[in-house]
């Protein structure tokens, strides 16, 4: 139809409209000429559409398929080919180079906004998982304020012998227990709950420390009977592993771990299945080590305890810094999740300021007198002692939920 | 290859002709009988290589199957019978650039001709009435697809409406966009039209004239509970 010299030497796919071509269609090979855009189809035949007679629209399936007519529109060219617009601007000039301009500056307009849509979408769908996990993380937290406190005890009754023999051997003896006794009978009528049955299980090892299992048992190591000043720090030890008790924090921690499971569970008030799933994920003691916020909680509900009691509270202060090492026996996961100790302590004195004044008085307990009497007590024991030597050797320090 | 399209519209059913070499894909399921000189390859992959995992599980989203089922005539004046999954029509089309096929409306075609998945868009995909994916039908030769219904093609060149459901195919150089039948949505919703595909641009359009939820939705009621 014309004599064209090619603009260049590239060359697009595509296609040509026209009244001439069987069908109206065919697909073809689009050059830009000196004079126009030129179509050749599978069977020869040229189509040109010159470019001062050309009009450009965007259109197609994909959105993205440029449509090269005559003004009469009896003769259309188009392509979806991405470089084909750049190319056509470097060959046009006046009105179609601005009609390219145009629709470069619409494809650039929809590029960004099509990038903002996609990230909009990625940000949306991770903040919906960011969220949903920390919906069914508090969920399965609130929820256990509708499980029974006998979940808690029957947990506690099922773990407590494989944890002893984690820690080592039971130093049993009356005597031993009355003075423990006395610190339960003077907190345990101010806890928040009532009904909880606290004892304390005094186990035979060097350890500085303390655990508490859910429902009421108390581990007290006898390396915390030594490493202790006075009998309030001691009383102060365990307030904090009785709000440990009374605020759940077990039942909580486990509702975290198996989050959707426990929920799940709970919510059916499949009670036997969350003692059973509760045992088993507390004996994994990765998993059972406390929170910042629930030891925070145990620190100040310690001090309300020893307050209530009339017992110093500033023993709980002190306790923490007479006895540093109480932190460092603790495992690096422990330490992890425990606040530090001057954060700790700035806590618990910032509490006591804001107490109502009172009196306190001194624990009628002779720590040396407790002290002679688990001596005795290990001695008696000893041969039993002998025995569980490998696992008391152990300087393994516990991650379970511990002081 | 030769084709005859029998008993149309309402139950079509495609013989093809095959001589010796001629092949043809055709969609897992299509095939009514065959004579006995032909092989039956089946792949998850286009005739020769190409595709593959990918494409074959983007087939299944547009609601074709993962498979693809190769027939090669060994002989010379082989036959070969097809027929659609549902009451319809048959057409053929020859094929010189790009198609876009709605999901299951694909039947068989030339094993030069690729067969992939396109997404339509969520908006589209929400309320075109079709599946969430497009099959697109790209190269040259014989294409075959399949209707609820009878087929009728529309020359576009402008704008032109079709109701949700009933599209079968259209050319690359058409566009859609899903709007409202009249001027008012509630007026579009109790004239029973509701949402409707206005295409735009140059090209042909092929329509069915039945389209399968709306004949579920009067059927289904109908049927007694098992």
């Amino acid at each position: 139809m014309f004599d064209e010299h090619d603009f260049d030497d590239d060359e697009f796919s595509g296609g040509v409209f026209a009244q001439e071509i069987d069908g109206g269609r065919a697909g073809a090979y689009i050059r830009l000429g000196d004079r126009g855009i030129r179509a050749r189809t599978s069977d020869g035949r040229d189509f040109v559409v010159p470019y001062e007679d050309c009009r450009l629209e965007m259109g197609g399936a994909s959105g993205r398929m440029l449509f090269c007519r005559t003004s009469d529109r009896s003769l259309t060219i188009f392509t979806e080919d991405r470089k084909f617009p750049t190319a056509l601007q470097r060959a046009s000039s006046g009105g179609l180079f601005e009609q390219v301009e145009k629709i470069l500056a619409a494809g650039r307009s929809r590029h960004r906004r099509n990038l903002l849509l996609g990230w909009g979408l990625v940000g949306a769908v991770l903040a919906c998982l960011v969220g949903g996990y920390f919906a069914l993380v508090w969920g399965a937290r609130a929820a256990v304020v509708a499980v029974p406190f006998s979940v808690d005890e029957k947990i506690g009754e099922t773990v407590t012998p494989s944890v002893i023999q984690e820690f080592g051997h039971e130093l049993k003896d009356d005597d031993v227990d009355a003075f423990f006794q006395q610190i339960i009978d003077k907190l345990a009528p101010h806890t928040s709950v009532p009904q909880a049955k606290f004892r304390i299980l005094l186990i035979d090892t060097d350890d500085v420390n303390a655990v508490a299992l859910p429902g009421g048992t108390i581990m007290v190591f006898r390396g915390l009977i030594d490493a202790v000043e006075t009998p309030e720090q001691l009383a102060s030890v365990i307030g904090h592993e009785m709000t440990h008790v009374t605020n759940r924090h077990a039942l909580r921690r486990i509702a975290q771990s198996v989050g959707l499971i426990a929920a799940f569970e709970i919510m059916i008030g499949d009670v036997g299945g969350i003692i059973a799933l509760g045992a088993e994920v507390f004996q994994h003691a990765a998993l059972s080590s406390y929170s910042q916020g629930d030891e925070h909680e145990a620190d100040l509900g310690g001090v309300q305890l020893l307050h209530a009691a009339g017992i110093d509270p500033r023993a709980a202060a002190e306790s923490l810094q007479a006895i540093p090492h109480l932190e460092l026996h603790e495992s690096v996961s422990w330490l992890v999740s425990h606040p530090n100790t001057t954060a700790r302590v700035e806590a618990i004195e910032e509490l006591i300021a804001s107490l109502p004044p009172r009196e306190y008085s001194p624990l009628d307990i002779n720590l040396e007198d407790l002290r002679k009497q688990i001596a005795v007590a290990a001695g008696r024991d000893a041969p039993a002692k002998a025995d569980d030597s490998p696992v008391e050797s152990s300087d393994e320090p516990s991650d379970a939920e511990s002081e | 290859m030769q084709f005859e399209i029998l008993a149309q519209p309402a139950a079509s059913v495609l013989r093809l002709s095959m001589d010796a070499g001629e092949e043809l894909t055709a969609e897992v399921g299509a095939m009514i009988a065959m004579s006995t000189g032909f092989t039956v390859e089946t792949s998850g992959r286009k005739k020769g290589g190409g595709g593959g995992l990918m494409k074959g599980l983007k087939r299944m989203f547009a609601g074709e199957s993962f498979f693809l089922n190769h027939f090669t005539a060994q002989q010379s004046g082989q036959t070969l019978y097809l027929g659609p999954k549902l009451l319809g029509d048959i057409m053929h089309h020859d094929l010189s650039g790009t198609l876009i096929v709605q999901g299951s409306s694909w039947m068989a075609s030339d094993p030069g001709i690729d067969i992939d998945a396109s997404w339509q868009g969520f908006g589209k995909a929400l309320f075109s009435g079709e599946s969430m994916f497009w099959v697109k039908c790209s190269g040259h030769g014989d294409l075959f697809l399949s209707s609820f219904g009878a087929i009728y093609e529309i020359d576009v060149d402008g704008e032109y409406t079709v109701d949700t459901g009933h599209i079968v195919a259209f050319e690359d150089t058409l566009q859609f966009r899903i709007g409202k039948a009249g001027e008012s949505l509630i007026g579009s919703f109790l004239g029973g039209e509701g949402l409707v595909c206005k295409f735009s641009g140059q090209g042909k359009l092929y329509c069915q004239s039945h389209n399968p939820p709306s004949f579920g939705s009067v059927l289904g009621p109908k049927l007694k509970p098992r």
